[in-house]
Order: structure tokens, then C-alpha cells, then sequence
């Protein structure tokens, strides 16, 4: 066996030991099985045929996480995005409009949609992982700052959203 | 239940790591040399098993196919670089397969899909034509296609090819080896939307140099060569979910690009 096939062995067990949290992600992004499965499956294949791209082997965890987002982007933006927003998402407006606490009231799950694909896994890793800025920053490779800035700005852009309903209503 | 939780809960379907296999073995394939030796092999004994007309393999599925199945999937590339395979294709019932000569495995390819028409656009390298018509034609017969087309690329070596999908139909492709194939499974019944997809398009012209050449010039957008609803062509960069998504998208092209924010429905053909 060559060094090249053992160290996509090694690799594939650590894709198949956090296939259930990277089939995750992909789901909340697609909110489709099937196109889930698609890109966790095209993620890995990318992944380890440029294998010869990680710089360090112990950041392999998260360089995967951002392929797995980074394939999820352009599998929406080929789609062109066509995900509704449900209609239970509507219904969850929260009675005040404060910036604080609006992610444990809102069904932050079904607001994703709302959300430009980039912004998407900010969220994910911020609430549903219970992440911290620290660590997002790590994982996503972007400034802490940054990471801060897009997570308000999805929250930001959820409560905007949920103001013109109240207006409307 | 909180945020956590509802994330925690999604369930993983069972297929998950049998996804993840068949891509660690696709990863694989490139680089082993013994695999390399049994496709030649491979290839060798398909060239004296289709002389008996025999099926090297056949797998129980809803129409029985030849070859080794490789994945299945709605998007995504693969294959391996090859030169000059035939591409041939035959439909029955809901299903169209793509043939490439004798080769073993599939070229290089890609499958994306795009909405408004919606459509699989199938990229292909280092295939070339035994007879175009035939394989259009053979496309259109399979139930599920509203209609099939080649793009004009200036690329000898590469085709790209449009099926255009019915309303409520969905395509799955299947990759298959020993012999090569692409296998298109269309199936109805799919929930349809109707939602409006904004992109950026240019007038409609023939099928003609200026497309092609409008193609080349825009290629760092990833341009598509779609057809009208009178048979003409048009460039279209991008989809997008809002006119205010276009809009931004439209600031980034050149000053002075022929394109142009428009909207149509999921299913609706472009407009001239």
C-alpha cells in the first residue's frame, strides 16, 4: 500500500468519526437527505484528493468543516437558493425585538434559510455546536473579529426580518 | 427544545457511511496502480465479453444496467482522464444512459444543476461524437425530459451537454464502470415550487460564434449557454434568490457587459 493510499485510510477514519456532525451541517444548509449525503460524499473526495494542501495534520477536523460548508455554498448557489422560508418560521416572531436572547427564542433552525449562504455556518457552529468565537475563528481560519461580525450580522438581519413582519401584521 | 438539541437531533440516515466509503474509494482509485493493471484487464476482457454479448455484470435495480456501479448521486465530477471515447446514448422508460465507447471508466465529468429551466448540465472532457442527433434524440425519448441540447464550446476536447427536465421530475446519475456509463434516472412526483430565480442574462442570439465567444470572454463568471423558448441562446451568469442578489452580482461584471438582471420561474423556459 502506498503512502498516499494509507494516509487517505487514515484521513477517510476521521471523515467516517465526524460524519454525523459534517452530515449535519450540510443538512442545515440543504435541509434535504439526499443532497446532504452529496456533499459530505463530494467533500471528502475533494478532501482527500488535496490532501497534499493541509499545511498541518492536526487541522484536518476543521479544514474538512470548511469544505463541507464551502460545498454546501456552491450547491446552493447552483440551486439558486430555492429554499423557502416555512411557514412555522414566520409564525415564531418574538414578542420583543431585543438583540439579545433572539437566538433562544426564535427557531433559529428553520431562520437559516433566511440567511446568504455565507452567513449560514457562523450560526451553526455559534449556537447549534455552541461554539466560541475563538474557536469558529479556528475552525472557519478567519479572524475572531470576523467571526463576531457575521454572527451579529445574521442575527441582525434575522430581527430586521422579523420587525417588517410585525410592522406588516 | 433549544437550538442544540434540534441539531443534535437531525437524524443521519444509515447510508452515510457507505457515502462516505464510496468517495474515500473514488479518492483512491487515482492513485493505486494495481486497480490501474485490473482495469486494463478489465477493459481487456470486456472487449472479448461484448463480442459474446455477454454482461460482465448485471445489477438488480429498476431497469438492469451493465457495468459496476460506481455512485450514485444528483451532483457532483468524477471519472478519469481519457481521449477521444465515443459518446453514444440509449433511453428506456424514465432512463437515458450515456455509453463512452469501450473505455472502462467514465471521462472526466461534472453534474450540476441549475433551475429556471430547470436542467443537468453535464460536462464532459476527452469524449467525442459518433453521431450528435442520435444521442439527442435518444435524451428527448426518455420520459421525464422536456429536452436536450449541446452548448457550443470552443474546447474540442470538451462537451457540455443540457437535459432539460420536466415539470415535477427529478434526475439522479449513476456512475458506472466495466463498462463506462452515465446513467440519468428520471422520476416524477416531485414537489414543485414554482419559485422565481433571478440571474444575469444576455439577449438571445443563435446558436453561433458570438455565443460561444461571449462565453469565453465572461469565463471567470461561470457563464451557461441556455436555450429560449424559440430555440435561441442566451448567456446566463449565475442564480440567484433576489432581484437585490442580481442586482449586486450584475455591479461586479464589467463596465459595460451586455447582461442583465432577469427573473423567470423554476420550470419556465428563458424568455427571448
Amino acid at each position: 500500500m502506498s503512502k498516499k493510499t494509507m494516509d487517505m485510510r487514515e484521513y477517510g477514519e476521521r471523515i467516517h468519526a465526524s460524519g454525523r456532525r459534517l452530515y449535519r451541517i450540510a443538512y442545515c444548509y440543504v435541509k434535504n437527505e439526499q443532497d446532504a449525503l452529496d456533499i459530505v460524499g463530494d467533500a471528502t473526495y475533494k478532501a482527500l484528493k488535496s490532501l497534499d494542501n493541509l499545511r498541518e495534520p492536526d487541522a484536518f477536523d476543521s479544514w474538512m468543516t470548511r469544505l463541507v460548508v464551502s460545498t454546501s455554498i456552491d450547491f446552493l448557489r447552483r440551486r439558486g437558493r430555492c429554499v423557502t422560508a416555512p411557514q412555522e418560521l414566520l409564525e415564531a416572531a418574538p414578542d420583543e425585538g431585543g438583540l439579545s436572547g433572539l437566538e433562544d427564542k426564535l427557531d433559529l433552525y428553520s431562520a437559516l434559510d433566511l440567511l446568504p449562504a455565507e452567513d449560514k455556518a457562523y450560526v451553526i457552529l455559534k449556537y447549534f455546536e455552541g461554539k466560541t468565537f475563538a474557536q469558529i475563528s479556528g475552525e472557519l481560519d478567519v479572524p475572531e473579529a470576523t467571526a463576531k461580525t457575521r454572527v451579529y450580522r445574521a442575527l441582525k438581519r434575522l430581527r430586521r426580518h422579523y420587525g417588517l413582519e410585525e410592522n406588516n401584521g | 427544545m433549544d437550538n442544540r438539541e434540534i441539531f443534535e437531533n437531525i437524524p443521519v440516515p444509515n447510508e452515510l457511511d457507505e457515502v462516505i466509503d464510496r468517495a474515500i474509494r473514488r479518492a483512491e482509485k487515482r492513485y493505486s496502480p494495481v486497480k490501474q493493471i485490473f482495469a486494463a484487464a478489465a477493459c481487456l476482457a470486456l472487449a472479448l465479453f461484448t463480442a459474446a454479448n455477454t454482461p460482465l455484470y448485471t445489477y438488480a435495480q429498476d431497469v438492469p444496467v451493465i457495468g459496476d456501479v460506481v455512485r450514485v448521486f444528483r451532483i457532483g465530477a468524477g471519472g478519469e482522464i481519457t481521449d477521444g471515447q465515443e459518446l453514444g446514448a440509449e433511453s428506456e422508460g424514465g432512463s437515458v444512459q450515456l455509453t463512452f465507447g469501450e473505455a472502462s471508466t467514465a471521462p472526466v465529468y461534472e453534474v450540476e444543476r441549475f433551475a429556471a429551466p430547470e436542467r443537468v448540465v453535464i460536462t464532459m472532457h476527452g469524449v467525442r461524437f459518433t453521431d450528435r442527433d442520435e444521442v439527442i434524440a435518444n435524451i428527448e425519448a426518455a420520459e421525464g425530459v422536456a429536452g436536450a441540447y449541446f452548448a457550443l464550446v470552443m474546447d474540442d476536447s470538451m462537451m457540455q451537454l443540457v437535459v432539460e427536465l420536466e415539470r415535477g421530475f427529478d434526475c439522479t446519475v449513476t456512475e458506472l464502470a466495466d463498462p463506462a456509463g452515465l446513467k440519468l434516472d428520471f422520476t416524477g412526483g416531485v414537489e414543485t415550487t414554482d419559485e422565481t430565480v433571478w440571474y444575469l442574462r444576455s439577449e438571445s442570439m443563435p446558436r453561433g460564434e458570438n455565443l460561444a465567444m461571449l462565453c469565453e470572454q465572461y469565463a471567470e463568471f461561470q457563464p451557461h449557454q441556455v436555450r429560449t423558448v424559440s430555440g435561441n441562446f442566451a448567456v446566463v451568469i449565475g442564480s440567484y434568490g433576489s432581484e437585490d442578489d442580481a442586482k449586486t452580482a450584475l455591479a461586479q461584471l464589467p463596465e459595460g457587459s451586455p447582461f442583465y438582471a432577469a427573473s423567470s420561474k423554476q420550470y419556465e423556459p428563458l424568455g427571448d
